[in-house]
């Protein structure tokens, strides 16, 4: 319980920082909604003139287009999605490193406590971090949906199913960035690893999706729940849902597993 | 030259694995390119198309063509390439300090200005490195398509375009960890800055009354439409100039005085 309270109050003006950054950039592309929105039904009769294959390639669907509140909606959350993904990362990776990289792992292990109790303590620290700026995505989800809707209509329920998948893209990039900073001999840089990762798997995501290769959106969560698409279908991929899972649960139970068999460096 | 071996070794790991994930990237892009390839079909689609991009006011280009595609792609080079001069010029200053060998360093009979000077030669090497990497792989990965000779020029103003966006943030790394006490900030803050002026040049992709933000966010200053026509924008050149000088200047000017972190 000690660990988790030290976790948290160290992270606490890391959540205010990206806390308010992400909730004033989804109000910000929220608030310039009503300038770009037009007759939607005229756009979605134009869109739906074009292969699928070719709107995919720049980022449109048919049946959902960005000049409707609910596809602006999207667009926006899956920008929404990259600060989320390299935020759960960087406290994947760094929330077990830090004490080898700070010289306090002597300190620390040293302690009575097992190294189960000390990896549960972090990893639920970052969890309540990531689920505070979560429920703020929440938040301003709504509020900007409520104040800049142009008078479109909202589809709540598609939203909450889209606003619930954050839980899971979060745990994917906490649980993934554990599992690295306990495979590498020695983390150097946290920030290169969690780019790599966060960004990383954006960029892929984005080939994957421009070019339909199936292969790549089965790879990175930012396909797994792609806000477009779950607005369109509203539902899960549950093909996707599942691999997405079972990537969570493997790293989580990897990293547990080998933070207790690992090496750690001493002074 | 002692200092340019050894950080020209410690940073050639990371050099190849951004280099090499990123051309095998786009050797994937290059094969699926395949389906476009003068497709008469899409080429009629997007004649089409450009009317409703006018109408959203996004500029579009030809996917059928190799350069076309190239560039509508073309954000996925700035942005890794920027990352990994941004991340690579604010780690080369401040990984001294961070791994506690700043004092070993800098008693050596070398002086402060010196080491980082050689410093930051090896951080342009590298950048221009992984940039002449990643035109080459698209060289390559695109030359089976017989391109137009409009191919060759695009990619040549791609790569001065990406260079220059690489310099943009490896300056703004150096300049950071300079003056920043709390130097393990400064790789967090330059991609911090990265990822709001690219999510700020997508919200003016899509709202023209932001028109007037463009200035700030330097993926704007080398668009792809823009390197496709060859128009270089002077206020943008010296815009990155000021950026890229006052980054060097900073670190020159301030990291010989810097009260080092021990």
């Amino acid at each position: 319980m000690n660990i988790y309270k030290f976790e948290l109050k160290m992270l606490i003006k890391s959540i205010i920082i990206w806390g308010s950054s992400i909730s004033f950039g989804l109000l910000l592309y929220m608030a310039f909604f009503p300038l770009i929105m037009v007759d939607n039904d005229a756009m979605l009769d134009l869109l739906s003139s074009y292969p699928e294959e070719f709107l995919a390639f720049f980022g449109m669907n048919a049946d959902l287009s960005f000049t409707s509140i609910m596809g602006y909606f999207g667009v926006t959350i899956s920008f929404i999605y990259i600060p989320l993904a390299i935020q759960a990362s960087l406290y994947g990776v760094s929330i077990l490193s830090v004490e080898e990289r700070e010289y306090t792992a002597d300190f620390l292990l040293t302690k009575p406590i097992s190294r189960k109790q000390i990896f549960m303590s972090k990893f639920l620290a970052a969890f309540t971090a990531l689920t505070i700026i979560n429920v703020l995505v929440w938040i301003f989800s709504f509020v900007s949906l409520l104040s800049f809707n142009g008078g479109m209509t909202i589809d709540y329920a598609g939203a909450i199913i889209l606003l619930s998948s954050i839980v899971l893209l979060q745990l994917f990039f906490l649980t993934v960035g554990l599992l690295i900073s306990v495979l590498v001999r020695k983390v150097t840089s946290v920030i290169g690893y969690s780019m790599g990762l966060g960004f990383g798997l954006y960029i892929l995501s984005s080939f994957g999706k421009m070019l339909s290769i199936g292969f790549i959106q089965a790879l990175t969560p930012y396909t797994h729940f792609d806000p477009v698409t779950i607005l369109v279908d509203r539902t899960y991929n549950w093909g996707y849902f599942l691999i997405n899972i079972i990537v969570i649960i493997i790293s989580f139970s990897l990293g547990y597993f080998l933070y207790q068999k690992r090496n750690i460096k001493a002074l | 030259m002692n200092i340019i071996k050894r950080e020209l070794r410690a940073n050639l790991k990371s050099f190849l694995i951004w280099g090499l994930s990123l051309v095998s990237l786009y050797l994937v892009a290059s094969i699926e390119f395949n389906a476009f390839a003068g497709d008469p079909t899409i080429a009629d689609a997007m004649a089409q198309f450009e009317t409703l991009f006018q109408a959203i006011g996004a500029d579009s280009a030809d996917m059928t063509t190799p350069q076309g595609f190239l560039s509508i792609l073309s954000i996925y080079i700035y942005l890794p390439l920027a990352i990994y001069s941004g991340l690579l010029g604010s780690g080369i200053i401040s990984k001294e300090e961070k791994d506690k060998t700043a004092e070993y360093l800098f008693t050596l009979p070398i002086t402060r200005k010196k080491v980082i000077t050689n410093k930051l030669i090896v951080a342009i090497f590298y950048s221009i490195a992984t940039n002449l990497l990643v035109i080459l792989g698209c060289y390559l990965a695109f030359v089976r398509f017989d391109p137009d000779p409009i191919f060759y020029t695009y990619l040549f103003n791609l790569s001065i375009g990406v260079f220059l966006t690489q310099l943009i943030f490896l300056s703004i790394g150096i300049a950071l960890s300079s003056v920043l006490k709390q130097y393990k900030l400064s790789g967090a803050i330059t991609i911090s800055i990265m990822i709001a002026t690219f999510m700020l040049n997508i919200l003016i992709g899509f709202v023209e009354d932001l028109d007037f933000l463009k200035y700030i966010s330097p993926f704007n200053y080398f668009s792809s439409a823009n390197m496709l026509a060859s128009n270089f924008e002077l206020i943008y050149i010296v815009i990155s100039f000021v950026i890229i000088g006052g980054g060097i200047g900073t670190l020159l000017f301030f990291y010989p005085k810097r009260d080092l972190y021990i």
